[in-house]
């Protein structure tokens, strides 16, 4: 790094920068001058930028409490976020410019929150969790809680002995208002093998002052805010070894949940110390609050709470139908019904999601399993039933949506006619994949919209009732399948990419259907490479060769279908 | 509805093919002549050494005829080394000692082949014969009296021509379907011939010739999901057909058209033919490609096929209502029993 070139490029700029020695360490330091006073910035010189130049505040302790600027302890420096995120790309080709650049965010924040007194509260109180964080020990456990933030006792548990992770390994704290919450039967779920922890108590903060910036500083947060909040007297006279209190406030950036751990030193018990001085009879620590509830978790992680409500039959829970399931889940579908009749076994491991502890199961009952332990809020149910036995009127209507992944052309236009017999109002998905790696499909049929299943087989040399689907980007009548072990053990080629893939089209269809968002009858494939099936001498339909709307969701529509005009 | 299915329609109605019924009777007549060939021949020293069907019915090209007419081609194939010198000799045989002999009054030797009609069957059966060296064929060329200089064993390939117009090696992806949409062009011009021109005239655009035009200048038309667009592949093709140089203006806006075998004898087609042949056939094409045209423009669907019905001819079917009617449509079931598919999931 030629630091020469980038200091008479800043001095070039107006900056008054040098090269200096500060602590035995290479330093570039930048002195600016503005209303206020002055800014010394330090920079400790690098090999190589990976990132926005950095530059260390000095003369840290004089500015009191900067949103943003956080101590480097041991030195009187602070260390500056200037939002140099992973996806800020840095010109390490032209070093000098990407210092000019650093240093301008560096000028452009530190003024900003030493003369922005209001704004540098807000965002104080901002950043407050991030600030906690800091000051928290990255050893200790974090706490999970299930509560709804009103002021009431929380019963803390220990984490289980020996659990370095999942929710094992956390302190766990639950509310009586809690077990009223969906979420509380999951959380107690893990509540085997723990012990009492302690007791605790939910606080929540009408009055937050920022985040201490050091553990030092902790007790005398915890003083004043105690003092300028309301805390029951039930809890002020309540005694004991060790308190568990747990606080959340309204922030600029939403409720915010954060706690301290108050331990007796020594013997006996005393009630929550309410001064400087029986603060000394005690230890106090922060801790990382998790609130596990959905309103909070869901979004956050990605799925829609105006999924949670509704109902989903899933018919066939094999490669195709159990990524699609676990796509549902994790968009916040609430309610599955999954069906198939098939056993797990040793031929699907490398193309199912399922893992091998599952084999021997029914893939509906071992799916069903995995959705339950991994999507806290589904319910989830199975059967164990071929798709043909499920023609039933009234349990058909009672789905907000039905999806069928079986790959069974007859048994799906079967189906299909019972529906368009017998009224039945539920949109129906009919998605499949084509082996090879050369595609896969998905049809949305909106019953009471121009467009059916039938629309998708529709002959197009003929205009008859076809038997393969027009979407399908492979000739009929090839040998496509595999026999591996003679008869009753042939199976069509393709691998867990092409299943993901079709599971990914059909559920976007399924999550836009039951939000409301598509509302006409629609196709979509995705078009794949042809090498394997060229190569194998199999030929291709000409919608292949003309295909270039792979995700794109078109109309299902075609007016040579006679049901569509029956 | 599409216009496809309507023109899937007018397919079904006019084409023949060796699968129908009407088409079945026909084969026995002429199975049972070629047999009775087989005998004459063997007696004659010249035993048949193979037998073929040719022309379009081999080519999947054939249509019904307006009259009810069945035409079979039937090449008969002697060998090289007993074959005598004058060709005419085994049409002679043919005729006296075959078709006389079975009551055929009409049984006629024409210059390429031997003719007979089964008037209670309205079978037409034309006997092209040839000799054959090695993989070569020459087909026996005279009528009953021409001298050396009128006959000769002409240098043929019949089966080339077959392979020719049944060839989709050059059409890239679903080649099965271009061809059978090649198909059904080359049905529908012929259609369009008996339809548009005198009996005498279409007498003279002959069936070969529009398929070897129609090969040439295909140009076939299906829309993104692959379903074949019968008409805008027929305009295109028609257009190129007027351009591609069969149609030579001569004085007056009169032509002259000739086209080419693509095998041996690479002989004109039309060799002979007159002005008024190649300036009607000219014409009447270009009308056909206009009209075409306007049905492509014509939005209606009613609208669309009363053109197309002008052009082809009563076979063309034009529904009641259009397809936003009420009017429920009946289901056309798929002819096979079971195909494979791809599908899987
Ligand atoms: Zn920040
Ligand atoms: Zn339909």
């Amino acid at each position: 790094m030629n630091y020469q070139e980038i200091v008479r490029h800043l001095c070039d700029q107006g900056y008054l920068a040098t090269l200096e020695n500060v602590s035995d360490l290479d330093c570039l330091v930048v002195s600016h001058d503005f209303e206020g006073g002055n800014l010394k910035l330090i920079h400790f010189c690098v090999d190589e930028i990976d990132c926005l130049p950095t530059f260390f505040l000095g003369n840290f302790s004089q500015y009191g409490n900067l949103a943003h600027v956080l101590p480097l302890e041991k030195f009187d420096l602070g260390s500056v976020c200037v939002g140099d995120q992973d996806s800020v790309s840095v010109n390490f080709e032209q070093p000098k410019l990407a210092f000019q650049e650093s240093l301008e965010r560096h000028i452009n924040l530190l003024t900003k929150t030493i003369l922005e007194v209001a704004w540098n509260t807000e965002e104080l109180l901002r950043e407050f969790y991030a600030n906690w964080l800091r000051i928290c020990d990255d050893s200790s456990a974090d706490f999970i809680c299930a509560a709804s933030g009103d002021l009431e006792e929380v019963q803390v548990f220990s984490p289980v002995s020996g659990r370095k992770w999942g929710f094992g390994a956390k302190y766990l704290g639950i509310t009586h208002c809690a077990s009223s919450l969906a979420e509380f039967s999951y959380i107690a779920q893990q509540d085997k093998n723990r012990s009492i922890a302690g007791e605790g108590f939910i606080i929540p903060l009408n009055n937050l002052k920022p985040a201490p910036t050091t553990s030092e500083l902790l007790g005398e947060w915890y003083l004043q805010t105690i003092k300028n909040n309301y805390i029951s007297s039930k809890f002020e006279q309540k005694k004991g070894k060790r308190f568990w209190l747990i606080f959340n406030a309204q922030t600029p950036s939403g409720r915010t949940w954060f706690g301290i751990q108050l331990s007796i030193k020594g013997n006996g018990k005393k009630s929550l110390p309410k001064n400087e001085e029986s603060l000394k009879n005690w230890s106090i620590s922060p801790i990382r609050v998790k609130i596990f509830n959905k309103e909070k978790i869901m979004p956050r992680s990605g799925a829609n709470l105006g999924l949670e409500g509704k109902s989903v039959l899933m018919v066939g829970c094999g490669s195709v139908g159990g990524e699609i399931v676990y796509k549902l889940g994790a968009a916040g579908i609430g309610n599955m019904v999954l069906c198939d009749p098939d056993i797990y076994t040793m031929d699907n491991i490398y193309r199912h999601v399922l893992s091998d502890h599952f084999l021997g199961c029914n893939k509906a009952i071992a799916l069903s399993l995995e959705l339950d332990s991994k999507f806290p809020w589904i319910k989830t149910q199975y059967e164990i039933r071929k798709l043909l036995d499920l023609r039933n009127t009234n349990y058909l209507n009672s789905f907000d949506l039905i999806v069928i992944a079986i790959g069974s052309p007859t048994h799906e236009r079967l189906f299909h006619d019972f529906l368009v017999q017998n009224h039945i109002k539920t949109p129906v998905i009919n998605t499949w994949l084509e082996g090879y790696g050369i595609g896969g499909h998905a049809v949305l049929d909106l019953q009471n919209a121009n467009g059916c299943l039938r629309c998708a087989y529709v002959d197009l040399q003929t205009g008859a009732r076809g038997l393969s689907s027009n979407l399908n980007f492979l000739e009929t009548d090839q040998n496509l399948t595999v026999n591996h072990a003679g008869c009753g053990e042939l199976f069509l080629p393709y691998n867990s990419v092409s299943a993901a893939q079709t599971a990914l089209i059909a559920t976007n269809l399924a999550i836009g259907t039951l939000l409301g968002k598509i509302t006409s009858s629609s196709k979509v494939s995705w078009k794949g490479d042809c090498s394997d099936v060229v190569s194998r001498g199999f030929s291709v339909t000409h919608r292949y060769t003309a295909f270039d709307k792979s995700l794109q969701i078109l109309p299902l529509y075609n007016e040579d279908c006679d049901i569509c005009h029956g | 509805m599409s216009i496809q299915k309507h023109f899937n329609t007018f397919h079904d109605a006019i084409k023949l093919s060796k699968q129908d019924d009407a088409y079945k009777t026909a084969r026995e007549r002429d199975d049972s002549i070629t047999n009775d060939v087989r005998n004459a021949f063997k007696d004659a020293g010249y035993p048949v050494i193979e037998d073929f069907i040719q022309g379009s019915i081999s080519t999947d090209t054939a249509i019904l005829k307006k009259s009810g007419d069945f035409d079979i081609d039937r090449a008969i194939v002697i060998d090289c080394d007993n074959a005598p010198d004058n060709c005419v000799k085994p049409k002679i045989t043919l005729c006296e000692n075959v078709l006389e002999k079975r009551g055929f009054q009409n049984a006629k030797i024409k210059k390429p082949c031997v003719t007979a009609d089964y008037k209670s069957e309205n079978l037409h059966i034309d006997f092209p014969i040839y000799r054959k060296n090695g993989a070569e064929y020459e087909l026996a060329i005279g009528k009953r009296n021409a001298d050396e200089s009128n006959r000769k064993w002409e240098e043929a390939d019949p089966r080339g021509l077959k392979d020719w117009i049944k060839d989709k090696s050059s059409y890239i992806g679903s080649a099965s379907d271009k061809l059978s949409q090649f198909n059904h062009l080359v049905r529908y011009l012929k259609r369009w011939r008996d339809e548009k021109f005198s009996e005498g005239v279409a007498a003279k655009i002959h069936s070969i010739g529009i398929t070897v035009m129609a090969k040439q200048c295909f140009s076939p038309s299906f829309d993104s999901d692959g379903k074949p667009d019968d008409l805008i592949a027929l305009k295109t093709t028609v257009s190129a057909m007027l351009i591609h140089g069969y149609f030579t203006a001569k004085a007056n806006s009169q032509y002259q058209v000739s086209a080419f075998l693509p095998k041996k004898p690479w002989r004109d087609i039309f060799d002979g033919s007159s002005v008024n042949t190649g300036t009607q056939f000219r014409n009447k094409l270009s009308t056909l490609e206009g009209k075409l045209q306007d049905a492509i423009s014509e939005t209606d669907e009613i609208e669309k096929c009363k053109i197309l019905r002008e052009v082809f001819g009563d076979d063309f079917p034009v529904p009641e209502k259009s397809n936003n009617s009420a009017s429920t449509r009946k289901a056309i079931f798929s002819s096979s029993g079971a195909v494979g598919t791809s599908q899987g999931a």
